[in-house]
């Protein structure tokens, strides 16, 4: 089939971007900018070890703190919701929005505290006091996975989340055949699309028709899905905002943590609530991308 | 602690702790949200803004610094409601943007390169730009448009040979 060029109403012409006007103008509507009548802000806490047992957290100097109104631990939160659906068979490795007994890395989140503005709820956040016991920890991925290694997830009883083999064609015939073989090894270091704007997120709760409103830098498919299944409300009663623009995402807005814990404080205090992280916050606890990758093709 | 603030040629005024950065003042206290929080330390320029016509990272400067200062933020630049600059108006033509959010920074570092030289050379572009981090587009377009905007703002004014009629500039030549 042939077709003229010039007759496409889209290929090879010249279009503009129907949202570039307001982009260019500064008029965008991206998470940050979306404001709600008497919302309050979250900082969280993240832990400085890689692997710790949480002993103790003693928020009450932050309570006492201009503007603060709460402080959440691992344990509330994860009384009031379902662990983060991780896509894998192991009912043992539970991820909930903020560590919950251990943390099992630097930067993992371990409370949020709540304020009248984010920078009030900074500063409370340096007054929690959490009692750390170090754990043993490993940072290499084929560590990992010998026998002694210490367990990121101890209930779970291993490293190894999957084990699968995946095959196309006749593998071993056809290496048999082959005339050569090479043999190389290749690492990926950990590596995360870096969207300038981090991800945010602003939700509601209205208790007269159970409904959760959300604002948020997102695009992912099945995302009320997940925040309904852990929130355990309907997946109806989540409603996604989607006139918020997105500040770039490149695959790794995923929010789903970030999302549960907002609700579950706006649901908890009745009151509009917001995180946006900061550089900091989304280097070190966000939604990080690409993990270790080890691949090896050994002469057989 | 009071500041008094010149903001796109209109005088504002607002009582704000002295730690609060220019960035946050103009987010939260004077609603413009067109400015925007990137890196938070001076390295991606989402938040640029021009000081006295300067290009400036708003989350590395102290509102109370800004006191006295000319102040121009991108909502400053369209000259009249629904109206693009030539320099915005470019950035739409050449697809120098996607997302969006680089794009305010992007746009005053280009206007203040553009108000001292509309002949730049490719290589005063890319050093006019290269405090602006872009993660959508790859800087080719963005180059293009400022490259655009300045053809524009040279020849504005210019008598010009009859063309075929309905042409841009762009698809002219």
């Amino acid at each position: 089939m042939s077709a003229d060029p010039a007759t496409f109403r889209f290929v090879s012409t010249n279009r503009r971007v129907r949202e570039d006007r307001r982009f260019v103008a500064g008029r965008g509507h991206y998470v940050a900018d979306v404001a709600l009548e008497g919302m309050l802000h979250v900082a969280v806490l993240p832990s400085q070890h890689p692997a710790a047992r949480i002993l103790s957290i003693d928020a009450s100097e932050a309570l006492a703190m201009p503007g603060v109104h709460y402080v959440l631990t691992g344990e509330e939160l994860a009384a009031a919701t379902d662990p983060l659906m991780n896509g894998l068979d192991t009912p043992n490795v539970r991820r909930h929005p903020l560590a919950v007994g251990q943390t099992r890395y630097a930067g993992e989140w371990v409370v949020a505290v709540v304020a009248d503005s984010r920078a009030q709820a900074e500063d409370a956040a340096e007054k929690v006091v959490v009692d750390y016991e170090p754990l043993p920890f490993v940072i290499n991925a084929e560590e990992a996975l010998k026998p002694d290694s210490p367990p990121v997830h101890p209930a779970h009883g291993s490293n190894v989340l999957l084990d699968r083999t995946f095959v196309w064609g006749e593998v071993e015939k056809h290496f048999a055949e082959s005339p050569r073989h090479l043999s190389f090894r290749v690492t990926w270091g950990r590596s995360s699309t870096v969207p300038i704007e981090t991800f945010g997120v602003v939700a509601s709760w209205d208790p007269w028709r159970d409904m959760l409103d959300v604002w948020a830098s997102i695009q992912m498919p099945k995302y009320p899905d997940q925040i309904a299944r852990a929130l355990r409300i309907p997946a109806n009663g989540v409603r996604v905002h989607q006139d918020v623009d997105v500040g770039g995402s490149y695959g790794v807005k995923r929010g789903i943590k970030q999302t549960v814990l907002v609700a579950h404080l706006a649901r908890r205090l009745g009151r509009p609530v917001r995180l946006i992280e900061d550089r900091l916050d989304n280097m070190g606890g966000g939604d990080a991308h690409g993990p270790d990758r080890i691949r090896s093709r050994l002469q057989r | 602690m009071k500041v008094e603030l010149r903001i796109n040629g209109v005088s504002r005024s607002a009582d704000i702790e002295p730690r609060k950065t220019l960035l946050d003042v103009l987010r939260e206290n004077f609603l413009l949200n067109g400015t925007h929080a990137g890196c938070e330390h001076g390295v991606c320029g989402a938040c640029t803004v021009l000081v006295d016509g300067e290009p400036v990272r708003s989350c590395l400067m102290f509102a109370v610094q800004a006191d006295g200062y000319e102040i121009t933020t991108i909502e400053g630049l369209a000259p009249a409601p629904g109206e693009l600059s030539v320099i915005q108006a470019a950035f739409c033509e050449t697809h120098g943007l996607q997302c969006g959010y680089c794009t305010p920074g992007m746009i005053l570092s280009a206007h203040a390169l553009l108000q001292r030289n509309v002949t730049p050379t490719r290589e005063d572009i890319v050093e006019a730009i290269s405090g602006n981090i872009c993660r959508c587009t790859g800087y080719g377009q963005i180059v293009e448009a400022v490259q655009f905007a300045a053809d524009r703002l040279r020849l504005a004014n210019t008598p010009r040979p009859a063309g075929p009629a309905g042409k841009s500039v762009a698809e002219a030549k």
